[in-house]
C-alpha cells in the first residue's frame, strides 16, 4: 500500500471550525473537496510562500492568505490584510470540550488586561477603591501615546499587580477585581 | 553638489532620503539602533553606524553620538529625515557648529515655527490668518481653565514643542479642563522633553489642507500646491492628497500666496509646509513644519518634482530649479499610510515579526517603506510601516488604483491598517471627496469588525485544509521534509 493512503486512513476527515465563536462541521474529502455545514465546495489549498503564504481556490474564488499553527489545531490566519483566530478540532476532541463547557461554574468579574504592550505611566485607583463603568483605571503609554484604560462595570479593586513606570506585555493582568458588596 | 550626506533617521524616511541621495551622487552614511541592524535603510546606504541601543533617546536623538558618526565618516551633510530631531534648532545649530551643512532651515527659523506660541504670533504680523488661542503657554490648570473659558468651548490644548498629535487634547466643557491639561502636558513631555502647553479655539469637521513650500538660499520661495490630509484619527493623518478635490484654482492661488508670504517672513530656506485649516470658506494657520512631510510624495507625483532632489540642491545653494509658473499640476495622487495598528480593535498599536511581505505593483503605484520580510516591528519607533502612493489622470482613477494596489499589498505577522483604508476607497462619501477631519467618527461602521460570507467560508474551508494536512504530515512524516508543508502538487508528485 502506498504510504499517502495508510497515512489518511489514521487520520480523521471530519472536523468543527470554530470562528467568532460560532461552530462549523466541515468534512475534508479524498479528492481535494470539503463539505462545509453540508455544502460540498471544490477546494484547493497550497503553500506559495512558505512557511506561511498560501493560495484557497474555493470553488474557483482566489484567496491568498497567510496562515500559522501550533501542535493543537489554533491557527492563526490572515485574509484581507485581518488577522483571524481560528481552531479546528476532530469530532471527539469537539465532544470533550462541549462536555467540560457545561461542568464550567459562575464567573467572577474579568481581571484588567493590557490590550497592548506598553508602560504604565500611572495607576489612577487605590487598593480596595471601589470604580464605576468607565472609570479610568490605569494609563499605559504605547508608540508615545496614552491610553486610557477604563473599568467595565462596577467593582472594587482587589489587587494592583503593577506601578508607574513597569514594561507590561499584551495580555498582562494589570488589575484584578472583586464584586462591590451590598451596603 | 553634496558629497555626503549622513541621515540621522530610520525606516521608510531613512530609505526614501538614501534612495534621492544616491541618484545625485552623493555618498550615503545611514545610522541604526541595536534594534534596526537588519533594516533596508541600513543595507540600501553606502556605509552604516551603530548609534545606540534601541531606546531612541540612546540612539536615534542622541545628538553627540551622531555628530560623531558624522565626523568619523567625514559627513559632509546631515540630513535629519521628519521626526527624531528634524524640528530641533539645537540639533541644527550643533550640526553646522561642528562644521556640517544641514539639510534643512535656519536654527533660528526651526526655532520660531517650532515654538507654536511664537509661530502664530509672527504669522498674524505677516496678515497670515491665525485662529484665535492664545499665543503663550498656560502655566496651570487654573490658567487653562480661565483661558479655555475666554476663547470659548471646543478648545484644544496643545503641546508648544509638539505635533502628530501627540500632547493634544480636545475639551468640550470647563469640568474637563484640568484633567485633559494634565494628560497634554504629560504627554508632551514625554514626547518631546518640553511640557509647554497652549489653547485655541477647536473648528467643527474643519478640513486640513497644506501648502508645500520650497525656498532657497538666494531669497526665492515658491509653493508646490496643496495637499488635502483630512482624513485623520485622533489627529493622526491616514489618507492624503493632491490636488484637494473641494477648492478651485482661485482658493488654490489665495492659499498658497499666503504660504509663500508665511515664508518669507521667516527667511525660509528649504522644504517646509504650512498646514491650514479650511472651515466654513475660511482658512487659518494651523503650523508651519520646517521639514519634509510623511506625505510629499503626492506632491512629487502630481508636479513631477523630486522633493529631496530639492533639499540638496538648495542645500549646496544652487537655486530653486523653477520658477512658481513653471511648476505643473497634472492628475490626481492619493497616499494610505500603513501602519502597526489593529483599527478594528480601536486603532491599538501591535507588535511582532513581518513573516510575510510582497508591496503593491503596476502602473501608478509607488511603495515607500522601510520593512522587509524577517523586520521586528517593536514599540520603540513610530508604527509607520510604510506608505502605498497611488497617481492617475483623475481623483476617481487614483482611488480605483489605490483599491487595487492595497488588495496586492501583503504584510504578514502584524496586523495593519491596511483594511481599513481598503474599505475607506469605496465608501461613497470618500468617493465623492466629501472630506473632514470629522470623517472617521461619522462614518464609524467602517470600524466594525464585521466580515463577509465569502470571507467567513474562506476561512473555514482553509483553516479545515490546514489541520487536515499538518495532521497527515505528521502521521506520515516525509523522509529528509524540511518542516514545510508541501504543495498539493509536490504531494501527488512523490505519491
Amino acid at each position: 500500500m502506498r504510504r499517502a493512503e495508510a497515512a489518511t486512513a489514521s487520520v480523521p476527515s471530519r472536523y468543527v471550525v470554530s470562528l467568532d465563536g460560532e461552530d462549523h462541521e466541515v468534512v475534508v474529502e479524498a479528492d481535494g473537496g470539503v463539505i462545509v455545514d453540508g455544502r460540498r465546495r471544490n477546494a484547493s489549498l497550497v503553500t506559495t510562500s512558505p512557511p506561511t503564504g498560501h493560495s484557497l481556490l474555493l470553488d474557483g474564488a482566489s484567496v491568498p492568505l497567510l496562515a500559522r499553527g501550533d501542535a493543537r489545531g489554533s491557527w492563526e490566519i490572515d485574509l484581507g490584510g485581518r488577522t483571524f483566530a481560528v481552531e479546528v478540532l476532530d469530532e471527539r476532541q469537539a465532544k470533550v470540550r462541549a462536555l467540560s463547557a457545561i461542568a464550567g461554574g459562575k464567573t467572577a468579574i474579568a481581571p484588567l488586561k493590557a490590550p497592548m504592550p506598553g508602560l504604565v505611566v500611572r495607576v489612577a485607583v487605590e487598593d480596595g477603591a471601589v470604580v464605576g463603568a468607565g472609570e479610568t483605571v490605569i494609563i499605559v503609554e504605547a508608540m508615545k501615546m496614552e491610553n486610557e484604560l477604563r473599568a467595565g462595570g462596577a467593582a472594587r479593586v482587589a489587587r494592583i499587580l503593577v506601578g508607574a513606570g513597569d514594561a507590561v506585555a499584551k495580555g498582562q493582568v494589570l488589575v484584578e477585581f472583586s464584586e462591590v458588596e451590598a451596603e | 553638489m553634496l558629497e555626503s550626506v549622513l541621515v540621522a533617521n530610520r525606516g521608510e524616511i531613512a530609505l526614501r532620503v538614501i534612495r534621492g541621495a544616491r541618484e545625485l551622487g552623493i555618498r550615503t552614511i545611514a545610522v541604526f539602533s541595536e534594534a534596526d541592524r537588519g533594516s533596508p535603510h541600513v543595507m540600501h546606504a553606502d556605509e552604516a553606524y551603530s548609534v545606540g541601543p534601541a531606546r531612541a533617546s540612546e540612539s536615534y536623538l542622541a545628538v553627540d553620538g551622531l555628530l560623531d558618526i558624522a565626523r568619523r565618516s567625514k559627513a559632509q551633510a546631515i540630513h535629519p529625515g521628519y521626526g527624531f530631531l528634524a524640528e530641533r534648532g539645537d540639533f541644527a545649530e550643533a550640526v553646522v557648529d561642528a562644521g556640517h551643512v544641514f539639510v534643512g532651515p535656519a536654527a533660528s527659523t526651526i526655532r520660531a515655527m517650532g515654538d507654536k506660541t511664537e509661530a502664530r504670533r509672527r504669522m498674524a504680523a505677516a496678515g497670515v490668518p491665525v485662529v484665535p488661542g492664545t499665543h503663550t503657554s498656560l502655566g496651570s490648570r487654573q490658567e487653562a481653565r480661565r483661558v479655555a473659558e475666554s476663547v470659548g468651548f471646543p478648545v484644544v490644548l496643545k503641546a508648544a514643542a509638539g505635533g502628530g498629535g501627540k500632547g493634544m487634547r480636545v475639551v468640550r466643557n470647563v469640568n474637563d479642563v484640568g484633567g485633559a491639561f494634565d494628560a497634554a502636558v504629560r504627554e508632551a513631555e514625554a514626547a518631546f522633553g518640553d511640557g509647554s502647553v497652549y489653547v485655541e479655539r477647536y473648528l467643527e469637521r474643519p478640513r486640513h489642507i497644506e501648502i508645500q513650500l520650497f525656498g532657497d538660499a538666494h531669497g526665492n520661495v515658491v509653493h508646490l500646491f496643496e495637499r488635502e490630509c483630512s482624513i485623520q484619527r485622533r489627529h493622526q493623518k491616514l489618507i492624503e492628497e493632491s490636488p484637494s478635490p473641494l477648492i478651485g484654482p482661485e482658493e488654490r492661488r489665495r492659499m498658497g500666496e499666503a504660504a509663500v508670504r508665511a515664508a518669507k517672513a521667516v527667511d525660509y530656506v528649504g522644504a517646509g509646509t504650512v498646514e491650514f485649516l479650511h472651515a466654513g470658506g475660511e482658512f487659518f494657520f494651523l503650523e508651519m513644519n520646517t521639514r519634509l512631510q510623511v506625505e510629499h510624495p503626492v506632491t512629487e507625483l502630481v508636479t513631477g518634482v523630486d522633493l529631496v532632489e530639492w533639499q540638496f540642491r538648495v542645500a549646496s545653494d544652487e537655486p530653486l530649479p523653477l520658477r512658481q509658473d513653471e511648476i505643473p499640476l497634472r492628475g490626481h495622487a492619493l497616499e494610505c499610510r500603513i501602519t502597526s495598528e489593529s483599527p478594528f480593535d480601536g486603532f491599538l498599536p501591535v507588535t511582532g515579526v513581518v513573516d510575510e511581505f510582497v508591496p503593491p505593483g503596476g502602473a501608478g503605484v509607488r511603495w515607500d517603506g522601510g520593512i522587509a520580510r524577517g523586520s521586528e516591528i517593536g514599540l520603540h519607533y513610530d508604527p509607520l510601516l510604510g506608505k502605498l502612493i497611488t497617481w492617475a489622470a483623475d481623483r476617481r482613477g487614483a482611488v480605483r488604483r489605490m483599491k487595487r494596489a492595497l488588495g496586492e499589498l501583503r504584510i504578514g505577522g502584524v496586523a495593519t491598517s491596511a483594511p481599513l483604508l481598503s474599505r475607506i476607497m469605496d465608501e461613497p462619501d470618500f468617493r465623492q471627496g466629501r472630506l473632514s477631519t470629522a470623517y472617521l467618527p461619522e462614518h464609524a461602521g467602517l470600524l466594525s469588525g464585521e466580515t463577509s460570507l465569502r470571507e467567513r467560508e474562506a476561512l473555514v474551508a482553509a483553516s479545515a485544509l490546514l489541520e487536515h494536512r499538518r495532521r497527515e504530515d505528521r502521521a506520515a512524516p516525509r523522509i529528509g521534509g524540511s518542516g514545510t508543508p508541501l504543495s498539493d502538487w509536490q504531494r501527488r508528485a512523490q505519491g
